[in-house]
């Protein structure tokens, strides 16, 4: 107990990487997270090993888990019943349990839905489990509604530090033992719908370059143009600015709210060459 | 085809350095190439007047500018303008060094020197690069005679009896970066979860004293320096920063190894994946010198305090 707050900063919409390597210290984020959500009337999921454990866990923290349970706000499984349902991880089919889940808490009322999912279970060899760095990625889209938070936990005692490396990247935010999420050098990426496209705030950097590479390949899926507002960017890199425009190649794109350091970025790559790219300074 | 011409040109005085310049333009012009004039800003009068009307015909470049950073009048300056004229052959001149560049700066120009060779192998050019021999130091002008094939020294054109392979001149023109302040700011780095941290450590250092605009771009240079560090070194890194008189000084070092001796300097790809961190820091800074071996990488950047 007395730990630094390490998740009182996640709220809807954010998709967090954590790097866990103390349980004690674990349990007690995991605890203040779910107490959070179960305060707000979330839907709260806990996904991986040792649910009852968790559940006990939380119990020692002083969360009524058995009322939360009851009430249907609360809800513990095991990786088996999640990621790993047929017994192999096959990501098209956690990313439609996920739609699943969020259409039924959206149609029961549900404010929003928070998850937490204990990723040990990919450690074991699990067939499949070498897609899970796309998974992550593509996950990322089910967050641009800030419907959902989810903080994945991976035990640092348990992945080889490249392949952790690979999937932190995937994350738009990331937290650690004792660096707690910090909103300001996360990416925040929200769907706008009129004009369609995303909303972009935060920093991006390596830290969290394919979760910005994610939303943007699936910025087209609907609609042939979009806007993508950067005015609440506050720091992009050279690989993050040519994600952007690289955009513009799938579809007709807009920039609003272009700082000049990031106009100065689009252009070294090209940007003004680029003839479906439009770019409208902040 | 002829091939790639690059001489140095020794002068004492304004006529001497009209002298051999204006006929060197005008005979280009009259071939019908397109002509770069990249030399200091207070040099474009005196040469446009030589011209006469042919001045028109003549792009010009503030070298004093453009090149401030000498590591960016390959990719900035020179290159873009052979790139603007395919299947020409193009003519510049290019001057970058001039009495007051310091120390580091002539370290930097002569590599610089060295490598158009390199980077214009097999090219349809010229480049004829003037040195007030009057007024720089005679180390300076020696390392002319090293960086290029012929010059051109009163009036006369002969062959430099020091001149080597490009790569080997340039590896050897590139002298030690001495080492840093005992008292300078030290933060290391290793993983992509340090970048934020890398970033505030030199906003924090360079906001007051480059102001704004200026501190994002060391910011920004900084940062991709460690990115590449972490993506390619495998970290760790460290970022060491100082002042010296008119100058903020950072100094990234970590355990990889640069084997392209124009990395930084190449024209990029229209596409293709990323490779562009050097190239931008080329741009954003106003000098980067580059020590790179199997013991690994120091790049030093400098920003002029205003």
């Amino acid at each position: 107990m007395g730990g630094l707050p390490l998740l009182d900063q996640v709220t809807l919409g954010d998709h967090v990487c954590w790097t866990v390597d103390d349980d004690a210290t674990r349990l007690e984020a995991i605890a203040g997270f779910v107490r959070a959500g179960l305060g707000a009337r979330h839907r709260v999921i806990y996904a991986g090993d040792d649910p009852g454990a968790v559940l006990a866990g939380l119990e020692r923290h002083g969360i009524g888990t058995r009322s939360a349970i009851d009430q249907g706000l609360l809800h513990a499984t095991t990786a088996e019943a999640s990621y790993l349902t047929g017994g192999v991880f096959d990501p098209e089919a956690t990313l439609e349990l996920w739609r699943g889940e969020i259409a039924r808490a959206r149609s029961a009322g549900c404010p929003g839905i928070r998850v937490v999912g204990d990723m040990t279970w990919a450690s074991r060899r699990v067939p499949g489990a070498e897609r899970l760095p796309w998974y992550e990625a593509q996950v990322n889209t089910f967050f641009l509604d800030g419907y959902v938070a989810g903080v994945c936990a991976y035990d640092r005692r348990r992945f080889d530090p490249l392949d952790l490396r690979r999937l932190s990247w995937a994350h738009p935010g990331a937290a650690a033992t004792r660096v707690p999420f910090e909103p300001g050098s996360a990416l925040r990426a929200r769907r706008i719908r009129d004009p369609y496209g995303l909303r972009l705030a935060g920093e991006v950097d390596l830290s969290n370059r394919d979760a910005l590479r994610a939303v943007i390949e699936h910025l087209f899926d609907e609609e042939p143009a979009a806007t993508v507002d950067v005015s609440e960017l506050t720091f992009a890199d050279t690989a993050a600015s040519r994600i952007l425009v690289d955009a513009a190649g799938h579809g007709a794109l807009r920039l609003v709210g272009v700082s000049a350091p990031l106009r100065r970025l689009l252009d070294f790559h090209g940007a003004r060459r680029v003839p479906r790219l439009t770019v409208v300074p902040r | 085809m002829r091939p790639f011409d690059h001489p140095g040109l020794l002068y004492r005085d304004v006529d001497e350095f009209l002298a051999a310049t204006v006929p060197f333009v005008r005979a280009a012009v009259d071939a019908g190439d397109p002509v770069l004039v990249a030399v200091p800003g207070e040099k474009h009068g005196l040469i446009r007047e030589a011209l006469a009307g042919a001045g028109d015909r003549v792009e010009f470049a503030d070298m004093a500018v453009n090149g401030r950073n000498p590591g960016r009048i390959l990719p900035a300056v020179l290159l873009p303008f052979a790139a603007a004229h395919p299947g020409r052959r193009v003519a510049i001149v290019g001057e970058p060094l001039w009495p007051g560049r310091t120390a580091t700066e002539r370290a930097a120009c002569a590599v610089h020197e060295a490598l158009i060779n390199a980077a214009f192998e097999g090219r349809e050019a010229s480049v004829l690069c003037p040195y007030d021999a009057a007024r720089l130091d005679p180390a300076t002008v020696a390392e002319a005679w090293r960086t290029h094939p012929e010059m051109i020294d009163g009036g006369e054109r002969v062959p430099s009896g020091d001149y080597r392979d490009p790569l080997l001149v340039a590896e050897a023109v590139n002298v030690p970066l001495p080492p840093p302040p005992a008292g300078a700011a030290v933060l290391a780095y290793a993983r992509s979860k340090d970048l934020a941290e890398v970033r505030a450590f030199v906003r924090r250092r360079a906001g007051v004293l480059l102001g704004d605009e200026r501190s994002r771009e060391l910011v920004l240079a900084v940062h991709e320096l460690a990115t590449n560090t972490i993506r390619h070194a495998g970290g760790p890194g460290t970022i060491t920063v100082w002042t010296e008189p008119g100058l903020l000084v950072c100094q990234v070092d970590d355990g990889g190894h640069i084997g392209d001796p124009l990395a930084g300097r190449r024209l990029p790809p229209p596409s293709g994946p990323s490779g562009r961190g050097l190239l931008l820091v080329n741009q954003l800074c106003d000098l980067v010198r580059l020590r790179s071996g199997p013991e690994g990488t120091s790049v030093r950047l400098q920003m002029l305090l205003t």
